[in-house]
């Protein structure tokens, strides 16, 4: 084998695996506004596949993180950025705009 | 403002524990002409960070967010893949190091090799670098008076000590001896590299094109919090995320084994008048 064969097989199974994609159960529309996050709180069932669609209604640039959900992202202002999550257990997941931290929201599964 | 000096940091540490693995690396292997290229790749990022930063406004609203992020990841990968393949010719060149070491200084590396350095450097201050602007200059607009000024200021101190905190971790292995040290920071490149890996494949994920396969396989938070000076220092350094999914675990355990097998494949296909040589290298670097 040349030494880059395994490389390709290993990729190959993992994008094999984890590849197919369904269609997202429910698309979830987020503001970042100046006061916060419009809704704070977002609701969504165990197990689905949620589009979150984020948008930065603030002047400068925000970024979407939350270590609960394994996520993050720079929004510009105006933009409107998709964030997936699927497969959550029941409970609260927190996040935050890591560059203004005041901005606190939850998405609860249940 | 201490707030502004933390997020400064943790945003810039990737950048310079990447760069600053590189420098560490090339300098004890003697090769002048690699680190100018580190910091001519690192201060061009610099450069089009600011100048991307400054602009995004205008010009960030064009693209597609979305599309913008997959560029990240696509970014993510070659940066992966010009780590590889310089931890493999490392590796192979290692054998040739030893007692000439020094002598051999400076004549050793390639201009594509020196390029494909000075790339990985550059991705990594690019894409820390940016965040960074970003950051900055939105605490430089909702301030538009002299108050802004000291934020920025905290920012900038917060980069510095990023740079700083490299330093310190990297002059550490000064005190390794020449054989353990090549040890040690040929470790640590792959597990930089097998961060990157985890930090495009979370990306696409992210994106929606690839799936989590198990959303969370565990937590270590309970162990190091993502926003702990410690996480933060491992999310740079190796890509550590306290709640990973199965299909970044997956990316990081498959790079690591495969690595090692292509690095024992190297030793193993050494000529033999070459292998004498690499052994008594090797003897030098045992006895040193």
């Amino acid at each position: 084998m040349r030494p880059r064969t395994p490389f390709a097989i290993a990729f190959a199974l993992l994008f094999g695996i984890a590849g197919r994609v369904p269609a997202e159960d429910r698309t979830i529309a987020l503001a970042v506004e100046d006061a916060g996050f419009a809704p704070a709180e977002i609701e969504a069932p165990p197990g689905a596949r949620v589009r979150l669609e984020v948008t930065n209604r603030t002047a400068v640039a925000i970024e979407f993180e939350s270590f609960e959900l394994n996520r993050e992202r720079v929004i510009q202002p105006g933009q409107t950025a998709a964030v997936y999550v699927s497969g959550l257990e029941p409970g609260r997941y927190e996040f935050f705009d890591d560059f203004h931290q005041q901005r606190r929201g939850a998405l609860l599964v249940r | 403002m201490l707030e502004t000096l933390l997020i400064a940091w943790r945003e810039s540490l990737e950048a310079a524990l990447v760069v600053g693995v590189l420098l560490t690396y090339l300098g004890r292997s003697g090769q002048r002409r690699g680190i100018a290229y580190v910091w001519a790749g690192s201060l061009l990022a610099v450069l089009a960070a600011l100048a991307c930063g400054l602009l995004s406004n205008d010009v960030a609203s064009h693209l597609d967010p979305d599309l913008q992020e997959l560029l990240q990841a696509g970014i993510l990968f070659l940066a992966v893949a010009v780590l590889t393949w310089m931890i493999l010719w490392m590796h192979r060149h290692a054998a040739g190091l030893g007692g000439e070491l020094r002598r051999k200084a400076d004549q050793a590396l390639a201009t594509g090799r020196l390029v494909g350095v000075a790339a990985i450097a550059f991705v990594a201050v690019f894409r820390e670098g940016l965040e960074t602007v970003l950051f900055l200059w939105g605490v430089l607009v909702q301030r538009p008076d002299l108050t802004a000024l000291p934020f920025v200021a905290a920012g900038l101190a917060g980069a510095a000590l990023a740079v700083a905190t490299a330093w310190l971790f990297f002059r550490g292995f000064r005190f390794l001896s020449l054989p353990r040290f090549f040890h040690v920071t040929g470790v640590l490149l792959l597990l930089v590299a097998a961060g990157l890996l985890v930090s495009g494949v979370n990306k696409l994920i992210g994106l929606g094109y690839l799936q989590p396969i198990v959303a969370q396989v565990w937590s270590t938070a309970w162990l190091v919090r993502d926003d702990s000076p410690l996480g933060a220092f491992l999310a740079a350094l190796v890509g550590y995320r306290s709640r990973p999914s199965l299909a970044e675990v997956l990316a990081f355990v498959a790079y690591l084994p495969l690595m090692l097998w292509a690095l024992h494949r190297i030793d193993a296909s050494r000529p033999q008048g070459d292998g004498v040589a690499a052994r008594s290298a090797a003897l030098e670097r045992f006895t040193a």
